[in-house]
């Protein structure tokens, strides 16, 4: 498997033009209705084959836990354990038997709980979603064993250094803001939790003037929107509280995590700062110039690090925006023995960048690439339910979709080169490396302070 | 109320009135031909996006190799992407990028798969991205050693993160002491340390020919065009004699193999069982595969309810079973509870399966895998990339591309008592490697 991973101009056998033409790909038409509930409700009609997907946007993410992390997490995963009139064992009887999928996923930001099933069985699956969406029972004892498993697969986690890294990075990057929290929660905070806190989660949080239902896939429009107008519009409550959270400030220097996981062969890496927030209008270009250094298999850093260096198997750097601010990061992993031969060339790579060495071909090349492989983004039925879901939650429109191919093709050198300067942090760097910290502690300092953590240590509130 | 019309559509179900319901993609809609140097194409026109892939499914993979050239496959995949005559090292990723397209790449224990995705306007350069690397590859030194190093951060990654891969490692070489199944794809340490630049050369001149290969694409494209690119580009390559067939049979296995991984930082055990089975194409496949459904994928298959739910003595279970053209294993994967007994966790999964062998399934239960695998089949032709990618593992691995529109049927048709005799017939003991991956070996504490 290659991995993902690279634009270099200098090479280009043939200079590059920009693509464009009659072919602009544009999302397909869709319906919003309002319900008289505040509930929204996004329809979007494909026939490719006879099946469905739904997702249920709520604005009850992590963001939401409190010191309760892992709360959010959990009351979306708790739907599943009961209604009125099902118990856990009989709703996942139900929608197994008719080869359907429930998928849950967490964000600082929203609760997404989404269904995938045959066109046919919306009938007999539809009104109980939306029951377990609503009135959800989290009966005790399948609640206490839903926090005791939760408990379990954290501890497992930490076996994983790439599954875990994500949570370090957070915390020490955005401090004591909502968006450090660990979304699925620690040891320590999930021991605390109780089924009655799911409870309350829910009937604070999943109101429906908060909520976005979106649906994609081959359905007969006009039926559904009145199935599930009769099913849940007398659902009334009031809007969630705001979002209780100290502003995001980001630490001043570069601040250095060593996390220990003495058994480790290699190190895995993490460096990144502040990024934006995802309603920022610059985001389509940002996507682009990001792609020259850190996405596809001739990005500077896969050039560098991979190909020419051997040094990893895979290096990727990306935006992460969230509702009120993101992030920007390099990922990779290395041999413990070359761990700062790595950070350092990645570090200079990036700095290539911000050095002004992007140059047009490289640059039109990017253009393309992005161009080129954003329409296969929307082609599943589940793409574009969780498409509008994140329209609803970061509120943005379609426009995303069907300027794309004009912003990506307006993008010029001088303009990249000014978002460049303003978007890519270099000065303020989280660093977090998690390996053998023996080894790898007294080296790492030559990038800013260190800090030092054990694998099986819990996540601390703040890294100061 | 619920309830109550869950039952009838299960009735309806299995009066068999739930009929199969329409698809835009049908048999006939795929487009065959072979070029004169034997490289088979498969075309779909799917207009939906302006979009088209390549996907070529080269027939080689671990299977092919032996000792000290084991691993090679996955690395040869590498090295492909590492420079030909015209486009020169780098040159195959910056001009695919370039126009638009983006690759990958996969290698299994039975063949090599490139997938290319493009713009279809840049189709005429992927022919001659394609044509250029199969036609004259050069497997030069520096980007050997470079991608040698590569390679063992793949494999090391792969360790480190995920007690899956260490144990499955581990399974195959006790289950198998003949067949090249016995190593994993990505091969041992030394040999990927080790092999010579002549084992390439003679790697690329036996399994590159355009006769070992099967091209499928799909997309925004017409068979027409297709076809004269494939004449124009792909059919001036030589065709080669077939490589030498894959004699070797694994010897019947006559007793329970078992194996102990330590890793001392592990939180919780993890077992993989692993069965032999017949290749796919044998008529017990669908019969094993819903066995291994019921059995162990999702909340409500047998042995998730017992162990994770109920007794709570794992976090989770899964079944997978690899397609293959020898016979391979049928594989149970266990995270237990920390505290849990990985000897009791096999007692419950060895009664699950005798209760399985002798008192069969529900008709509920094999009907639920009807229909999730009814469901399965459409979720595997969303796109035109599942499509490629379904269209040709099943072209390889189950007698053609038209029995993929007969995937329902096929499982339709297995009965009660196929399922029960397959679990008597292969899910037996003499017939298991069991792999325990924990903290301490058993008889070490003292």
């Amino acid at each position: 498997m290659r991995t993902i991973g690279f634009l270099l101009a200098c090479f280009l056998l043939t200079p590059l033009i920009a693509f464009s033409g009659p072919d602009r790909f544009e999302l397909p038409k869709y319906e919003v209705v309002v319900l008289n509930n505040g509930l929204t409700l996004y329809l979007l009609h494909q026939d490719e084959v006879p099946l469905i997907s739904i997702t249920t946007v709520v604005r009850a993410g992590a963001g939401r836990d409190e010191s309760h992390f892992g709360l959010a997490a959990l009351t979306l995963n708790g739907l599943q354990m009961g209604t009125k009139d099902q118990s856990k064992q009989a709703l996942e009887d139900l929608f197994e038997f008719h080869g359907a999928n429930i998928t849950t996923q967490i964000s600082p930001d929203a609760a997404s709980f989404s269904l995938s099933l045959a066109s046919k069985d919306v009938d007999a699956l539809l009104p109980v979603y939306l029951e377990m969406l609503r009135h959800p029972t989290f009966p005790r004892q399948d609640t206490a064993k839903l926090i005791e498993l939760h408990q379990k697969k954290l501890l497992r986690s930490i076996e994983s250094p790439k599954q875990v890294i994500h949570t370090y990075f957070y915390r020490m990057l955005f401090n004591d803001h909502v968006y450090g929290n660990p979304v699925e929660g620690t040891l320590s905070t999930v021991e605390k939790i109780k089924p009655a806190h799911l409870a309350t989660f829910h009937q604070t949080f999943f109101q429906p003037k908060e909520i976005a239902i979106t649906i994609a896939g081959d359905f007969d429009s006009t039926q559904l929107k009145s199935k599930i107008r009769s099913l849940i519009e007398d659902w009334t409550g009031p809007p969630a509280p705001p979002l209780d959270s100290n502003p995001i400030r980001f630490s001043e220097g570069t601040r250095v995590l060593v996390v220990n996981k003495g058994e480790s062969s290699e190190t895995t890496i993490r460096i990144g700062g502040e990024g934006f927030a995802r309603a920022n209008p610059d985001y389509v270009e940002l996507q682009v110039i990001n792609s020259v250094i850190g996405q596809g298999f001739t990005s500077w850093l896969m050039e560098a690090l991979r190909v020419d260096a051997g040094l990893t198997y895979g290096v990727r750097s990306q935006f992460r925006p969230l509702m009120q601010g993101g992030s920007f990061f390099i990922s990779t992993f290395t041999q413990t023995d070359k761990t700062f031969e790595a950070v350092d060339l990645a570090l200079a790579t990036y700095d290539r960048l911000l050095n002004g060495e992007l140059d047009e071909a490289t640059l039109q090349s990017a253009k393309n690439y992005m161009v080129g492989l954003f329409p296969p983004d929307f082609e599943r039925s589940s793409d574009l339910s969780n498409f509008l879901g994140a329209m609803y939650i970061y509120n943005f429109d379609e426009s995303y979709v069907n300027t794309f191919e004009d912003k990506v093709n307006g993008l010029n050198l001088a303009r990249a080169n000014e978002l460049i300067k303003q978007y890519f942090p270099r000065k303020h760097l989280t660093i977090v490396l998690i390996g053998q910290a023996d080894v790898i502690e007294k080296g790492a300092a030559r990038y800013g302070k260190v800090y030092r953590l054990e694998i099986t240590d819990n996540l601390p509130e703040h890294i100061r | 109320m619920i309830q109550m019309h869950f039952i009838r559509t299960l009735l309806l179900t299995l009066l068999g009135l739930a009929s199969f319901q329409s698809m835009a993609t049908d048999a006939e809609d795929i487009k065959g031909f072979t070029l004169k140097n034997g490289m088979e194409f498969l075309v779909l026109e799917d207009h939906s996006i302006p979009n088209a892939n390549m996907y070529l499914f080269w027939k080689v993979g671990s299977r092919n190799e032996y000792p000290g050239i084991t691993g090679l496959s996955h690395f040869f995949e590498h090295m492909m992407f590492n420079g030909a005559k015209k486009y020169g090292p780098k040159q195959f990723d910056l001009t695919m990028e370039g126009n638009g397209g983006g690759n990958n790449a996969y290698t299994s224990e039975n063949l090599t798969v490139y997938t290319d995705w493009f713009p279809s306007r840049a189709m005429e350069v992927i022919f001659e991205l394609e044509a250029d690397r199969i036609m004259d590859l050069a497997i030069v030194p520096k980007m050997v050693e470079s991608e040698r190093a590569v390679v063992a951060s793949e494999r090391r990654t792969r360790m480190e993160n995920s007690n899956h891969s260490i144990l499955q490692e581990e399974v195959k070489g006790i289950a198998f002491r003949a067949h090249p199944y016995s190593w994993n794809v990505i091969g041992h340490e030394s040999d990927i340390a080790n092999w010579k630049q002549e084992d390439l050369e003679q790697y690329f001149r036996t399994y590159y020919a355009p006769n070992n290969a099967l091209v499928v694409m799909v997309g925004d494209l017409n068979v027409e065009q297709v076809k004269k690119l494939a004449q124009t580009y792909f059919e001036k390559i030589p065709g080669s004699k077939p490589p030498r067939a894959i004699h070797t049979i694994e010897p019947d296995q006559r007793g329970e193999r078992r194996l102990f991984v330590t890793k001392a930082s592990t939180s919780a055990p993890a077992i993989l069982i692993g069965y032999k089975v017949p290749a796919t194409k044998h008529e017990d496949t669908f019969a094993l595969d819903i066995l291994g459904t019921v059995l162990a994928n999702g909340s409500s298959s047998r042995l998730f309810r017992r162990l994770v739910d109920e007794e709570q003595l794992a976090t989770d279970i899964f079944f997978y079973m690899p397609d293959s053209f020898d016979p391979n294993l049928f594989y149970l994967y266990v995270e237990a509870n920390p505290d849990s007994s990985t000897d009791e966790i096999e007692k419950v999964i060895y009664q699950e399966i005798q209760k399985v062998s002798k008192g069969g399934l529900t008709n509920q239960e094999l009907q639920k895998v009807k229909n999730k695998k009814t469901i399965d089949f459409y979720r595997s032709m969303e796109t035109i990339d599942d499509k490629a990618d379904t269209i040709g593992t099943y072209h390889l691995f189950y007698g053609g591309y038209k029995t993929l529109f007969a995937t329902p049927e096929n499982y339709g048709a297995v009965t009660l008592d196929d399922v029960a005799r397959v679990a008597g017939q292969y899910l037996k003991k003499a017939n298991r490697t069991v792999g325990v991956l924990g903290a301490v070996e058993a008889g070490d504490e003292l």
